[in-house]
């Protein structure tokens, strides 16, 4: 299972090839814009987090499917995934 | 469950905010109870280490920060040679092999090889990046 | 350990593709069993038909054509990148090997550690 750490809105569609199900993403700096849309996923079971530091100094609003998580959470989210992908 | 992870922090401290989130989570896995096995500052990172980084008053440079950072929880920043020589930041001791004029490698930081991070990939339990993802 | 490598990007645009090349060159080195995944547009890097006579940076692909020295043997591309870029495969480094969407999720979970550039 990985967690795929993704800082740009383009980083989506570069980590798409590496998803299996149940992966998790959490969307940090510039991606977080993707909180505010719907994410369309080819895989099933994905949880979508958001680093809540960077949407709210953004002043984005997310949409009700993404978990918004501190900086302890995020830390709590690479220390449940064996395997960290940054994109 | 306390674990220890090891950082690679490859983007440009002035041009994306990747050394501030590297900073943070840091502090942050510190504060939850993990270990730091290294930071590894790689390809743009390097710039984290030029202490002659010198921002408006009322801001913080980043090196200053993961000095301090360091001082505190007492860190391994090791800073890759290769990724440092081409852009210029160095230590005295390689000012001094390379006949440069003066040195910029700020405090608390360590000048070494790929062979440090491939040590930290193997013994850390996370391995994360932050930056480098600049289109 | 088993290192893998999964590379994104193009050659020659940013310094990150180069790098993380040196990086990956380094485990090996270390003594770590590497294997290298050149998904999307980092198949460029292993394009035979690039242009060599170009002088300004050293020519991605001669370290591309070296990393069976360095003893990496594992190098993969992915067969749906060369269909949607247009890629004929016998333009490719001939050491590279394709990799379909299952073989990679398998190599993914054999692996202790996986990088992303």
């Amino acid at each position: 299972m990985s967690l795929h750490i993704l800082s740009s809105p383009s980083s989506l569609n570069r980590c798409r090839f590496s998803m299996s199900d149940g992966d998790a993403l959490i969307l940090i700096e510039d991606a977080v814009v993707l909180a505010a849309t719907r994410i369309t996923l080819e895989h099933r079971n994905i949880r979508i987090s958001a680093l809540s530091d960077d949407v709210d100094r953004r002043g984005i609003s997310p949409i009700a499917a993404i978990t918004l998580v501190d900086y302890p959470g995020f830390v709590a989210l690479c220390a449940q995934h064996r395997h960290c992908l940054s994109w | 469950m306390s674990l220890s992870f090891a950082l690679l922090v490859s983007g440009q401290p002035c041009t994306d905010q990747s050394s501030l989130t590297a900073l943070r989570f840091c502090q942050a896995a510190l504060d939850s109870g993990h270990q730091i096995y290294r930071v590894f500052f790689f390809n743009d990172g390097v710039h984290c280490a030029n202490r002659f980084t010198t921002p408006p008053q009322d801001e913080i440079a980043v090196p200053k920060q993961w000095t301090n950072l360091q001082k505190t929880f007492d860190l391994d920043l090791v800073v890759c040679i290769s990724s440092a020589l081409r852009r210029g930041i160095v230590d005295a001791k390689e000012a001094a092999r390379y006949e440069l004029d003066g040195h910029n490698l700020a405090d608390g930081f360590s000048i070494g090889g790929l062979g440090q991070w491939v040590d930290a990939c193997q013994n850390a339990d996370r391995v994360i990046r932050f930056g480098g993802n600049a289109q | 350990m088993t290192f893998l490598y999964l590379f994104t990007r193009a050659p020659y645009g940013h310094s990150i593709a180069r790098e993380a090349l040196d990086m990956a060159l380094a485990s090996a080195a270390f003594d770590q069993h590497v294997s290298l995944v050149f998904a999307q547009d980092a198949i460029y890097q292993l394009l035979n038909t690039q242009d060599k006579g170009n002088t300004e940076k050293k020519p991605h692909i001669g370290v591309i054509n070296a990393l069976p020295l360095y003893e990496i043997e594992n190098i993969y591309y992915l067969s749906d990148d060369c269909t949607s870029r247009n890629i004929s495969a016998t333009n490719l480094a001939p050491h590279a090997k394709a990799l379909s969407a299952t073989e990679l999720a398998d190599l993914m979970r054999g692996a202790d550690r996986i990088q992303s550039f």
